[in-house]
């Protein structure tokens, strides 16, 4: 047995107390609260549908006992396999992680956090780890509300200073190269650094006080990534480097020998210049070379009458691997025989769950702005519930009432995700934007969860403001936010306030996420009717939204190419529509990017 | 000088328009006392026609126990039909209505004007800035009733009726008319809100209907906070709800150098209410650092709607001068100057141009 002092410093320095059983050699943790729950170990009942019944989760601190020890299940029902442990669950859909049928995918495991109060502090550390296995192996790690918490991985490895060791290995993107991660028994943090510790007996002499984490050979951990990294280095192996796109990794026996070709993706053109600006990314994708099929769907409220219904949407935007590429859809004052009904933007967001748009406001060299300072940040935006839930009625005569429903399980969830995106994407700083002094209730209880939620994001900074004075800032000096994150009104003023302030609809992109489904599409939605069909529009928000789309399926390289090429021509400033004061067309664009793409 | 005309109260006789009329002053907290009596001061260098009657108007435990205005501040009002109100602090959260939202609907002052124009010598971003803001002031999303409509579900509810629309709508144009205005904007979303914001899009066509000299166009509010921070010359008068009239009268603002230099207006059918939209700034009250700008523009505004042109346009020119070529501005304004010296350089500009 092998004592670990407690440490006491932060509360996110978990596992200190470790014994090891002597027969089974498996080690037990003690949690921080140094209470010892069930000692053998399994003390929750695994349930197949726990998953997908609960939405939500709330964290309640009971001081649990963590085991090294990990189970697996399968369920031939829904034909997925589900790891557990005390620690974390992993469900590994067998669809898209253990057939062998050329389909790609871009899920390998799931990472599914249950109601474990310790994960939302290892979580962040965890998931640190898992991004340096997805670097590694090249696989692709679910993005649901509760993934978004990869976490951006730090250059290379770090040497720990005072305590002599050092780990180095090489997150390049090739698996088992240089990344003994077949040994990884630790995972820590010292000050601002992370370090993964190999060997087991330096990793005894660490300092206790930095270490969060500890596997075994026989953890869960290691269970993983073995179980992983297997998969995917007999892949690899298959697979020349030039591969275009990133096959699976496949569980054990029979590794995908054959790469598959294109990756098929969903386009809804929408009304206005959206066909256009389709057709602009189509071109480049064609003269590029990038390895993305389109199935093109048609839906509008404009053309009711030739429209796809949203469930044929739906269906199709799941066949193909659950992403889609839209322009923005005009919605229609004509049928409004049933006033009660939605339009159909919100009809799609309430049905595909598309609760999180995430619309990133970069300023671009070559485009003047007013303020001079450079911006970056992030307006994260709840979609699917707040001043749209189109509940209207007449009361009497001359008499509307419109009503705006918040939800404390969608504020969660929006909160959450905001912060976990903050933490993947390295940000500093999460502010709420609010109009909790006037909508005391509604806005209040928004403001209530993302506090709440800002508990458990330690590092991260925390600020709330007023949607009023958030408007005179960002028209002010916009350069101090980071991550904002609001309800649905605010966030359609701040979007396209903000993106005023970066060049106007342009070039902004924007992503809209689901729990399964993610649509990438220009950021502030305006369909520009009056440009329709002119070959005036400035196509770069729609190719940068595909750059975006290419890095989330997993053709990051492709991605990164496509949004440099954009840069290079707007940085040029030889080619610029009118928006950025010039006269090129659309198409002339498009060439001058196909010109400059270069991986 | 405030406590000469404080204890005087008319029995309710009007005054002939040639007399010296009353005007219920409300200070407020923080810095309001000291900017009031700036403006106080500047009016009586300018010889304009005002008597003041200061109020005090924190809330009191009435016979019901619920927390209301004053009486005594609710007869005054009535009797003067104007007034001038400095910042009010509006409690977070509290349970109880603010202040500002009580004061407007005891007296219906249903249109916020809100007139953002550039300062010629407070530089900002955003150059030519000339937006006037109109804004449904008693309905909308900020009628106050919201209820808990199960555990963690909370519905707030906006309230959008033909009257009131068609009151903001025809004061809208009434106004761009009287201010020779070109083109009135509807600022709406009936895309998503097709009720609601329709109504009032409804009622804004019919008004516009009946004044064919005054172009009128509608737009959404996405794309208007798209344009404005673009190009904020596009927009000349908008009128809007409630909510969106908010946080678009305090986008303009901010375009042309904050809530410290931008006045404000609440119009009723025949009261009105002129106040400073900043804050109490309790950080800096009571050090003589306070700008008396916002309250003063909106006093000019108030001299306007009392058609006291003259004296208007006397006060509005030295404060404009004062700002653009003085050097006693205050801090917020680039300058060095506390609120007194800025108090006496404007005086000495009106009495200069006399």
């Amino acid at each position: 047995m092998s004592l670990i002092s407690l440490s006491h410093l932060f509360f996110f320095h978990l596992i200190h107390l470790s014994t090891q059983d002597p027969d089974t050699g498996q080690r037990h943790f003690l949690a921080q609260y140094g209470e010892i729950a069930d000692p053998t170990g399994n003390d929750y009942e695994y349930d197949h549908d726990y998953v997908e019944r609960t939405n939500e989760f709330v964290p309640t601190l009971r001081p649990r006992m963590f085991t090294s020890t990990v189970t697996r299940s399968y369920n031939p029902l829904k034909r997925k396999h589900y790891y557990h442990s005390n620690v974390v669950d992993v469900k590994l859909h067998e669809e898209n992680g253990f057939r062998n049928d050329g389909k790609i995918g871009r899920i390998l495991p799931l990472f599914v956090m249950e109601k474990r109060p310790m994960l939302y502090q290892v979580c962040p550390q965890l998931v640190e780890l898992f991004s340096v296995l997805e670097e590694s192996t090249g696989a692709t790690y679910l993005t649901t509300e509760y993934v978004e918490v990869v976490t951006r991985i730090h250059q290379g490895w770090r040497r720990l200073t005072s305590v002599g060791y050092c780990v180095r290995a090489s997150h390049a993107g090739v698996c088992g190269a240089r990344l003994p991660l077949m040994h990884l028994v630790g995972v820590g943090r010292k000050g601002n650094d992370n370090f993964y510790t190999t060997d087991m007996d330096e990793y005894d002499r660490v300092n206790t006080q930095d270490l969060l984490f500890r596997g075994t050979g026989r953890g869960p951990l290691f269970m993983l990534t073995r179980h992983v990294i297997a998969g995917a280095s007999a892949l690899q192996k298959a697979a020349s480097m030039q591969v275009v796109t990133r096959a699976l990794a496949t569980a054990a026996a029979n590794p995908k020998t054959e790469v598959a070709t294109k990756l098929k993706v969903t386009t809804i053109p929408g009304d206005g210049v959206g066909p256009e600006l389709i057709y602009c990314v189509k071109d480049i994708f064609e003269g590029t070379g990038i390895p993305i099929e389109f199935e093109e769907i048609f839906l509008s409220e404009v053309h009711y009458s030739r429209s796809a219904s949203i469930d044929e949407v739906i269906e199709a935007i799941s066949r193909n691997n659950g992403v889609a590429l839209k322009g923005a859809i005009e919605e229609s004052a004509v049928r409004m025989a049933d006033h009660d009904a939605q339009g159909i933007n919100m009809q799609l967001r309430r049905q595909l769950d598309l609760f999180a748009n995430v619309v990133h406001i970069k300023s671009m060299e070559g485009i003047k702005t007013r303020h001079k300072k450079p911006l970056d940040f992030v307006i994260v935006r709840e979609q699917t519930e707040g001043e749209y839930s189109s509940l209207e009625h007449e009361l009497v005569p001359g008499v509307i009432e419109c009503l705006k429903i918040t939800t404390e399980p969608n504020c969660a969830r929006i909160a959450k995700f905001a912060f976990d995106y903050a933490t993947k994407h390295g940000r500093k700083k999460v502010t709420c934007v609010h109009k909790a002094n006037i909508m005391k209730l509604g806005d209040g209880l928004f403001l209530q969860v993302c506090k709440d939620t800002a508990k458990r994001y330690p590092r991260i900074e925390f600020d709330q403001m007023i949607i009023d004075n958030t408007c005179m800032q960002l028209v002010n000096a916009p350069e101090q936010f980071d991550v904002m994150v609001m309800p649905n009104l605010y966030g359609n003023i701040v979007d396209n306030l903000a993106a005023g302030l970066v060049g106007g609809a342009g070039v902004v992109t924007g992503k809209s996420f689901g729990r399964d489904f993610v649509i990438f599409e220009p950021g502030s939605r305006h369909s520009f009717q009056q440009a329709m069909g002119r070959g005036i529009a400035n196509p770069a928000a729609m190719i940068l939204s595909a750059a975006n789309m290419l890095e989330h399926l997993h053709l990051v390289d492709h991605g990164k190419a496509l949004r440099k090429a954009v840069e290079d021509v707007i940085r040029e400033g030889k080619v610029r529509t009118r928006d950025l004061g010039g006269y090129n067309s659309t198409n002339e664009f498009a060439d001058a990017v196909i010109s400059k793409y270069t991986i | 000088m405030l406590t000469r005309h404080a204890t005087r109260l008319t029995n309710g006789i009007r005054q002939a328009s040639s007399d010296v009329r009353r005007v219920t002053l409300i200070p407020g907290d923080g810095i309001g006392p000291e900017i009031s009596s700036a403006v106080v001061k500047i009016f009586e260098a300018a010889k304009a026609p005002i008597d003041w009657d200061p109020v005090d108007v924190t809330p009191v435990k009435g016979k019901d126990g619920k927390m209301r205005i004053p009486p005594r501040c609710i007869e005054l009002m009535h009797q003067n039909k104007v007034g001038l109100k400095g910042p009010l602090a509006t409690p977070i959260g509290k349970g109880h209505r603010s202040l500002n939202l009580a004061v407007r609907l005891e007296f219906d002052l249903y249109a916020n004007v809100r007139p953002c124009r550039s300062l010629a010598g407070h530089k900002t971003l955003y150059d030519n800035v000339d937006v006037v803001t109109i804004r449904e002031n008693t309905e909308g999303e900020y009628s106050g009733i919201e209820h808990e409509v199960s555990k963690g579900v909370m519905q707030s509810i906006k309230l959008i009726t033909e009257k009131a629309s068609r009151n903001i709508a025809n004061y809208a144009f009434e106004y761009a008319r009287s201010q020779g205005r070109k083109m009135v904007t509807a600022v709406h979303k009936a895309n998503i809100m097709r009720m609601s914001d329709g109504l009032f899009l409804r009622m804004c066509r019919e008004e516009a209907a009946k004044y064919p000299d005054i172009k009128f166009k509608e737009a959404y509010l996405d794309t208007v906070c798209l344009n404005m921070v673009q190009d904020p010359s596009q927009y000349d008068v908008l009128v809007m709800p409630n909510l969106y009239g908010d946080i678009l009268s305090d986008l303009c603002a901010g375009l042309v150098g904050g809530l410290g230099v931008t006045p404000s207006g609440n119009i009723g059918k025949d009261a009105a209410v002129f106040e400073s939209v900043h804050g109490t700034a309790p950080d800096i009250a009571g050090q003589d650092k306070a700008n008396p700008t916002a309250l003063l523009l909106s006093s000019v505004m108030m001299l306007r709607y009392m058609k006291l042109n003259d004296h208007a346009r006397k006060i509005e020119n030295a404060c404009f001068e004062a700002i653009s070529e003085g050097n006693c501005k205050t801090g917020d304004l680039g300058g060095t100057g506390t609120c007194t010296s800025f108090t006496n350089d404007i005086i000495a500009r009106i009495n200069n141009s006399d």
